[in-house]
């Protein structure tokens, strides 16, 4: 008895729901970062299982070029955390309320 | 149902790193959770079929951005989480933790219904359209070759093949028409997912046709090939062996690589790649005699190979003999392999790629810019020189080099006799 797809994508929709709990929760910008790579992760995973589902090789592209973005996301967003901690010495979102640099 | 297992395993490992990443008080700690879901993921992506995918989700996810967040966590110096100071439990949006669960709790709920109602399973993936080529082993001259109306190969010479053509699934009358004319047909039912070769053989006027079914899907052990053999003799079953696996006390060979292949049918097999000295032999399961010889040959396991034993009239000497020919097409690649993801992005994806380069290049610059620190020109520090210089050399590089043999010299104390000079 092989795992269904749609196991995977249950998985997949649970590890989505606690990135974007993390994103909505959690005031720490570093550990909203982490919970949208969370994210990324879990659609990776569905985008996976649907290509084994469907036998196609597009599925498992799109999961190299979203690992790709991410990479270059996560270079782009924390120079911004960086840049954000010098001028605010602190990276608590919630400080993070007007729009003057 | 050891995959099952496996992926309840690798499932609750992830589902549990993450909520202990959400929970973790300290920054490192919740990136090492992280990166556990992480390695918990690219296991499942093995799981998947596609290798390819796990190690790049270990060496970029799991390697090279977690090192870059934990170097910014420490760079910052912001691995406690807590506010340094404790009274100072104000938050500005206290409403909002209730609002974000339900919101989460929603889309979980609502996610999960369509999944369960979508009911993914009962949907079976469709298989690709039917390929067809011509394959010539007839001494008729070059055929071509119409399934329907549509011409599939044109002027296929002896021991030739044509390229696959893709054909929409149905039923077609197969039309082979030698160059000496005449044409024979043939109905045939073409199944999606099915690969077919059209095969022409014989030694008379008008060709004989067969239709043989080949299998193109790539081998599991990468130390195999598929064989499709076709007996396309008159008379007479064949018997395939190893050269020289022939043991003379039982009269008999040992190592038979494919038995009593009747006229006109194919059998698949696999067997493993490398070099093939095989001998063909009359016969079925009690072999006679020895009529064609395949030496050093080589098999790939990147290919899949038709052989067609048929029998060829050398017009010169108006002699025939019996050969088997090989036909090696290049089997799929591996689903999910480094090569078969190459491929394609060499090829339908080449565009998508370039973007993704430009992207990458993009933010390369806007990490410079963003990161970019705006430095003060420190302001050079005029100080006087703390140690003089001695006089004469202020006096020779203001006047030169010479003047320094003419400079009076100072009245030097004449140095005491030495006492040994007595």
């Amino acid at each position: 008895m092989t795992v269904q797809t749609e196991s995977y994508v249950m998985l997949s929709v649970v590890l989505f729901t606690l990135g974007a709990m993390g994103v909505l929760l959690r005031r720490n910008a570093i550990l909203v970062f982490m919970s949208i790579e969370l994210m990324l992760n879990a659609a990776n995973l569905s985008l996976a299982a649907f290509a084994a589902h469907w036998g196609q090789q597009t599925g498992q592209l799109f999961v190299f070029f979203v690992i790709t973005v991410a990479a270059a996301e996560v270079a782009v967003g924390l120079a911004l955390i960086v840049a954000i901690f010098r001028t605010k010495r602190s990276i608590n979102i919630d400080e993070l309320h007007e729009m003057k640099g | 149902m050891t995959d099952v297992w496996l992926f309840i395993i690798a499932g609750a490992i992830a589902v549990a790193a993450a909520v202990m990443m959400l929970l973790s008080e300290n920054a490192v700690h919740a990136a090492l959770f992280l990166i556990v879901t992480m390695l918990s993921i690219a296991f499942l992506f093995l799981m998947l079929n596609s290798p390819f995918l796990a190690m790049i989700q270990i060496t970029v996810y799991a390697g090279a951005i977690m090192v870059l967040f934990i170097f910014v966590i420490m760079l910052l110096g912001a691995e406690q989480l807590k506010s340094a100071d404790p009274g100072e439990p104000k938050r500005r949006f206290r409403w909002f933790t209730p609002v974000a669960l339900a919101l989460a709790l929603a889309l979980l709920f609502t996610v999960g219904l369509a999944t369960i109602q979508g009911n993914i399973d009962a949907n079976p993936a469709p298989l690709p359209n039917p390929l067809v080529r011509a394959v010539n082993t007839a001494n008729s001259g070059a055929i071509d070759v119409y399934v329907g109306s549509v011409l599939v190969a044109e002027d296929v010479a002896f021991a030739n093949e044509s390229d696959f053509a893709e054909l929409p699934a149905g039923e077609y009358v197969i039309s082979v028409r030698p160059s000496g004319g005449g044409e024979v047909t043939q109905t045939v039912t073409l199944r999606d997912g099915e690969v077919v070769n059209i095969l022409a053989y014989g030694t008379e006027v008008m060709p004989l046709v067969a239709i043989v079914p080949q299998d193109l899907a790539p081998v599991v052990n990468p130390t195999e090939t598929r064989i499709t053999l076709f007996n396309g003799l008159a008379t007479g079953s064949i018997t395939v062996a190893e050269l020289f696996s022939y043991d003379a006390a039982n009269d008999a060979y040992f190592n038979i690589v494919a038995s009593d292949v009747a006229p006109s049918s194919s059998t698949e097999f696999v067997e493993p790649s490398g070099v093939a000295n095989w001998v063909f032999l009359s016969g079925g399961t009690s072999p006679e005699f020895e009529f064609a010889q395949l030496a050093s040959t080589t098999l790939s396991p990147e290919h899949s190979n038709l052989i067609v034993v048929a029998t060829e009239i050398i017009t010169d000497v108006n002699a025939m003999r019996t050969a088997p020919l090989m036909f090696a097409t290049a089997a799929e690649p591996m689903y999910g392999s480094p090569r078969s993801i190459g491929f394609a992005l060499f090829t339908t994806f080449l565009l998508p790629f370039q973007v993704l380069a430009l992207l990458l290049l993009a933010a390369m610059v806007g990490v410079i810019v963003l990161a970019h620190r705006e430095l003060k020109p420190i302001r050079k520090i005029q100080q006087r020189r703390k140690v003089s210089r001695p006089l004469t050399d202020v006096i020779t590089s203001q006047v030169g080099a010479d003047v320094m043999t003419d400079l009076p010299q100072l009245p030097q104390p004449t140095p005491e006799p030495s006492p040994s000079g007595d």
